[in-house]
């Protein structure tokens, strides 16, 4: 038998089976996943007989399998409901787990895991470059900063470009869509037979769904030191309207999270909602936790939420719809690549708490409200946010599921399944998030997501004629303007504003005089990319967060230096710790909604932000 | 003893919720009109970020403030300050000059006013009629007056404290004139009040809002403050020190308290870094503005050679210059209601955090004193030697706290019948006082006073200006701008592509040193050596018209008093 010493007075007690097996029997040929799906579990071996845990009814033609594979005369099958089948088997086949969520990713996928981080070229590539500029601002000044800025205003201008060029689709798709369709109902009422029409083109997808055919959810919510939050977690989750027994919530808390477990269990959470603890072990991630929730997964469909979300109460229903929508086209003999997951819009509930998640909010309001639903449909690779994506659960499980070596592992995802002929969709429907707002926290949380971006290109860039072979030229415009450009364009941003200052210097105490063309290159990259980017980011934050929070817009240029520390942080630990994960701490804003029910009529109180 | 305010009276801030009243009125606001909505908003609650009831103020002052702009560009009186030309000058050459950018900037003023004027200089209707100053000015006094009505809020006063504040502020000609020209008072009063507003906000929340919030609410007005006039280098320091003592009131210890003060600080700070690299980069010494050519500091060393400046060192002196100015520019009125106001104040809220918001508004007037004694600044009135009229507005920036007392006057006045009767009393004053203005209007204000006599001593530049606009057929125009009468650019309003000017500096030298090879048309003030303390210095284009050689070149094509045009020999006619 598995093992399993803990030590009682750090660590919560975990049910033990009642009559511990006396004899310890080999690991199971099928995988843990398997085994949870089959629902039995041989647990142990006394003489002749075989002790089988099961969370369902066992056919004849189970019990004399196991019955032969054992070895045994007797089988004794112990019912047990499938929480406490999950409970026994998470102790059983400890080991197995702890490898399935940590390292098999790694060992099946090497290619794809960014365990073994970056490779000797990316250590050296790197390194070399900042020699020779040092060397090059020695022996030929001028030349190497004409090259620098050149190359600076490039990127720069680039990856503004590559975001201009995304959320301009946006609103010319939305015309294109309302063109189409307006034309699609001219041909139909000009046609000889209009409900013929009407019935060609009715889209099934679009009925509302009864509730005995919705498929089953399972809601993954990994929290790590948020006892905080976990009330507040059941009260969102109750929110949602979809049955209750069609959907499951896997509360993922970590084995030393002693304070967040009891919190969990003190709140008393309703029956479909199940606090699973994951076993002890490196790396102590968040994409281990969601590998292990989906290990006891039972839904058809699978999503993330984080312990604070709040996500719109009609969002699962609606990513049905989108599901069925996907599948309908398939079954038409559609040739686009499956949809495995979409994307929700993610926005802030807290954004007028302060400056900094206000622009936090503009800033998220671009990317889901404008990017993101520009590039959907391009064939671009959608990296995906932190939560509310939900994915088809067997493509998951094909994809190998998330990356616990990547500290970015949604947008390492959305990558992958671009890799693997998978497609991400995008859903408008809001998820409220907690914007973090503290200056040091949010440093941290960028230093993650910027080296997440970092490994995520690095891993990528491993084999790049062959990702460049699987996601063609858009795959690669998406890792090299996107996931590449976004950590280069916040490390060259101090950059340039120093060249900058150095060439006006230069210029003015004539020890440097550069080409005329490159100042007004120079100039015109950081004004009209800025301008462009402040514009485009405040126009598309008026209708989410009104024109408050819009104007804050403004100060992008300061908050792109919080950026650029975070980006310079994430350099740093991509090459030292390229494993370890910042927590971005939630809950610090509990403040905020207090004070948005002061002066308020009692049950008038909005807390979100009127869309 | 901490006296209470009276909380039935006046509008409640955040906590002091009136759950049941509100939502009643609320669905009362459904029911009326639009402007019963916009009324019951003013008395509406001030704890949170937003306050009902700005907006509509906003908008009350921008219709005054263009009602007093029609007035003002229709006789052309927003013109009539040199000061205000020199201002329309320097934006336009920003762009359009010899030698556009930012070094037209130059530093004998602060730049944000010329800055914020540049986008409208540059449309020359604009900037050839003034109404680029007239549109800065507008929105000055609507930002004004939304932010003394913030601030009001946020001291607790009800609407009739709020509105009384407000109107105390706006019913003065005076004021509204400033605000139609491109003098540097507008900016500094809209910014000054922002900034307070920003801080009273930070200081009466419920949950103190963030240094990030006090950066953005209250520091970018100081800065704004700070780069318009040297009277912001004074609010900005009293920022800092208000916020300390608050956080020390606040128990959060001394440590909290200086970082607090860094946040609002880094603005206004970065502009000084600003301004000083600007100062070095563009004329070689970071400090240009302190001890250059045209700064301050040279300009009272001449006026204290010429025995001008006689309050230096004698306070009573300065004391009576500056109370003067301000009776001649605020009225009696708004300093009897503001002195009882602040009897008022000190009754309801002793010394208070509000107290102390309530006297960031008179770190102006400190400053403004303790200038006029150290003879960093010169003011002349009819109870100065010399009786004349000069740098009277200066006082117009105490007019926001005497505006803000005669608004807690009003709403917190004892018993029922007083808070009837007060607020009817001020309101019947400030009439009253606007009528005896409006029957001599340069006679009872000085600012206005001074502009008539601008007018006066510029009618002769004036006309030489309107004839050479209406005559010119192309070339250059040298014209010394610095001289006296001569800041008539923008009526003049040729492309400054085509005038020389000393601020061309090596083109101006040039220009100087063989006229002829430079212009084909000369603006000079022809009375030789400037006579008045306040008249600027001599052209030196008529030192050089002396010179024979010179003057065999040109013809005299127009000749009005002092001023007159040349015209190049051989130049088409």
């Amino acid at each position: 038998m598995t093992t399993f010493t803990v030590d009682p007075t750090d660590v919560p007690r975990i049910p033990a089976p009642r009559d511990p097996p006396n004899e310890r029997l080999e690991p199971p040929q099928a995988s843990v996943r398997e085994v949870v799906a089959r629902g039995w579990l041989p647990v142990a071996r006394g003489g002749d007989t075989v002790d089988v845990l099961a969370s369902r009814e066992l056919t004849d033609a189970v019990v004399d399998q196991i019955r032969l594979d054992s070895d045994a005369r007797w089988v004794r099958i112990e019912q047990v409901s499938p929480n406490q089948f999950d409970e026994r088997l998470a102790i059983q086949l400890r080991e197995e787990l702890l490898y399935e969520i940590s390292e098999s990713l790694a060992d099946t996928q090497p290619d794809r895991s960014a365990k073994t981080g970056l490779t000797r070229w990316q250590y050296v590539l790197p390194i070399a470059g900042l020699v020779l500029a040092v060397l090059g601002l020695i022996l030929a000044p001028e030349f190497t900063v004409v090259l620098g800025l050149t190359g600076a205003a490039v990127a720069f201008s680039a990856t503004i470009a590559f975001r201009v060029f995304c959320v301009g689709l946006w609103p010319l798709k939305r015309v294109r869509n309302r063109l189409r369709e307006h034309y699609a109902a001219y041909r139909g009422r000009h046609s000889v037979d209009y409900l013929a029409y009407r019935a060609r083109h009715a889209d099934s997808a679009l009925t509302p769904l009864a509730d005995a055919d919705l498929p089953f959810y399972t809601i993954l919510v990994p929290a790590f030191h948020e006892a905080n939050v976990i009330t507040a977690l059941i009260g969102n989750l109750e929110r949602l309207d979809y049955p209750r027994d069609r959907m499951e919530v896997l509360v993922l808390l970590e084995e030393d999270d002693v304070d967040t477990i009891e919190a969990a269990r003190a709140a008393e959470p309703p029956s479909y909602m199940r606090i699973l603890i994951v076993p002890r072990g490196q790396p102590q991630t968040k994409p281990r936790a969601c590998n292990y929730g989906l290990i006891f997964a039972r839904g058809e469909l699978v999503v993330i939420y984080d312990a604070e979300d709040r996500p719109e109460s009609d969002q699962l229903r609606r990513v049905v719809t989108d599901f069925r929508r996907a599948r309908s086209a398939a079954d038409a003999g559609s040739a686009g690549a499956p949809l495995a997951c979409v994307q929700c819009s993610l926005s802030y509930f807290n954004a007028p708490y302060n400056v900094l998640t206000r622009l936090f909010a503009i800033e998220y309001a671009y990317l889901f409200d404008a990017m993101l639903p520009g590039i959907d449909g391009t064939g671009i690779p959608i990296p995906l946010g932190g939560t509310s994506n939900h994915f088809d659960a067997a493509m998951l499980r094909r994809l190998g599921g998330w990356d616990p070596y990547n500290v970015t592992e949604d947008a390492d995802l959305g990558i992958r399944a671009a890799a693997s002929g998978y497609r991400v969709g995008v859903n408008t429907s809001t998820t409220w998030e907690e914007a973090c707002s503290q200056t040091g926290a949010f440093i941290k949380q960028r230093t993650r997501w910027i080296k997440g971006y970092m490994l995520t290109a690095a891993v990528n860039f491993r084999h790049p004629v062959q990702f460049g072979r699987a996601t063609g030229l858009r795959g690669m415009v998406c890792l090299l303007a996107l996931i590449l450009g976004t950590p280069a364009a916040f490390l060259v941003y101090p950059v340039m504003m120093l060249f900058a200052l150095v060439t006006v210097a230069g210029e003015k105490w004539g020890f440097l005089s550069l080409p005329g063309w490159l100042d007004t290159v120079g100039i015109v990259t950081m004004i009209a990319g800025t301008g462009v980017t402040i514009l485009l980011s405040g126009l598309v934050a008026v209708p989410r967060y009104g024109w408050r929070i819009a104007g804050f817009a403004v100060f992008f240029p300061v908050y792109w230096l919080l950026h650029s520390v975070a980006a310079w942080r994430a350099a740093w630990q991509t090459i030292f710790t390229p494993h370890v994960w910042e927590k971005t701490p939630h809950g610090l804003s509990d403040d905020f909604e207090e004070e948005q029910m002061v002066g308020q009529p009692l049950g008038s109180v909005i807390v979100q932000p009127a869309v | 003893m901490m006296l209470v305010p009276d909380l039935e009276h006046s509008t409640p801030r955040a906590g002091v919720a009136s759950s049941a009243t509100d939502v009643l009125a609320s669905a009362k606001d459904v029911e009326s009109g639009w402007f019963r909505h916009r009324w019951d908003g003013l008395a509406g609650s001030a704890g949170g970020r937003t306050i009902s009831g700005t907006g509509t103020i906003a908008l009350v002052a921008a219709v005054v403030g263009l009602l007093a702009s029609i007035w003002a560009s229709w006789n052309g009186a927003n013109l009539y300050y040199a000061d205000a030309q020199s201002h329309l000058t320097i934006a336009r050459r920003i762009l359009d000059s010899e030698t556009p950018g930012l070094g037209q900037l130059g530093t004998v003023w602060l730049p944000v006013p010329h800055l914020l004027l540049m986008p409208f200089t540059a449309i020359t209707g604009l900037w050839h009629s003034g109404w680029a100053a007239c549109i800065i000015g507008t929105a000055s006094l609507a930002v004004s007056c939304a932010a003394l009505y913030r601030i009001a809020a946020r001291l607790g006063l009800g609407r009739t404290g709020r509105l009384i504040a407000v109107v105390a502020f706006l019913a003065n000609p005076s004021l509204l004139y400033t605000f139609t020209t491109a003098l540097t008072e507008p900016v500094l009063i809209a910014a000054t009040l922002a900034c307070v507003a920003g801080l009273s906000r930070w200081i009466t929340a419920t949950r103190t809002p963030s240094g990030g919030e006090l950066a953005v609410f209250a520091g970018i007005p100081a800065l704004v403050a700070l780069l318009s006039r040297y009277e912001g280098w004074a609010l900005v320091l009293a920022g800092a020190v208000l916020i300390v003592i608050v956080e020390l009131r606040r128990r959060h210890g001394l440590l909290t308290g200086l970082s607090r003060a860094a946040c609002f600080l880094a603005v206004p700070g970065l502009g000084v870094l600003w301004w000083v690299a600007y100062n070095w980069f563009e004329f070689g010494n970071p400090f240009e503005f302190v001890s250059g050519q045209y700064s301050a500091r040279a300009q009272q060393e001449t006026l204290l050679r010429n025995g001008l400046l006689p309050t230096k060192g004698d306070l009573a002196q300065s004391l009576s210059t500056y109370n003067w100015a301000l009776i001649e520019t605020a009225g009696v009125v708004l300093l009897v209601g503001g002195l009882a106001g602040s009897v008022v104040l000190l009754r309801r809220y002793r010394l208070s955090n509000d107290t102390l918001i309530v006297a960031m508004l008179g770190v102006s007037y400190v400053f403004s004193v303790v200038s006029l004694y150290f003879g960093q600044t010169a003011i002349n009135n009819d109870h100065t030697a010399p009786a004349t009229w000069w740098n009277n507005r200066f006082a117009l920036s105490v007019v926001p706290l005497l505006a803000l007392l005669v608004g807690v006057l009003a709403d917190g006045w004892g018993s029922r019948p007083a808070r009837t009767l007060v607020p009817a009393v001020v309101v019947a004053a400030v009439l009253a006082q606007n009528i005896w203005w409006a029957q001599d209007l340069p006679g009872r204000s000085a600012i206005i006073a001074e502009a008539e006599r601008s007018h006066r001593d510029t009618v002769g530049s004036v006309q030489a200006a309107r004839y050479l606009a209406e005559h010119y057929r192309g070339g250059s125009v040298l014209i010394d701008e610095s001289a006296r009468g001569n800041a008539i650019l923008p009526v003049l309003g040729l492309p400054l592509s085509d005038v020389i000017i000393r601020a061309d500096g090596e083109a101006f030298i040039e220009a100087l040193a063989d006229p002829a090879a430079h212009a084909d048309w000369i603006f000079a003030n022809i009375a030789g050596k400037g006579v008045g303390f306040d008249s600027g210095p001599a052209d030196v284009l008529t030192a050089k018209l002396n010179d024979p050689v010179v003057a065999a070149e040109y013809t005299l094509v127009f000749a009005e008093d002092d001023h007159a045009v040349y015209q190049r020999i051989g130049t088409s006619p």
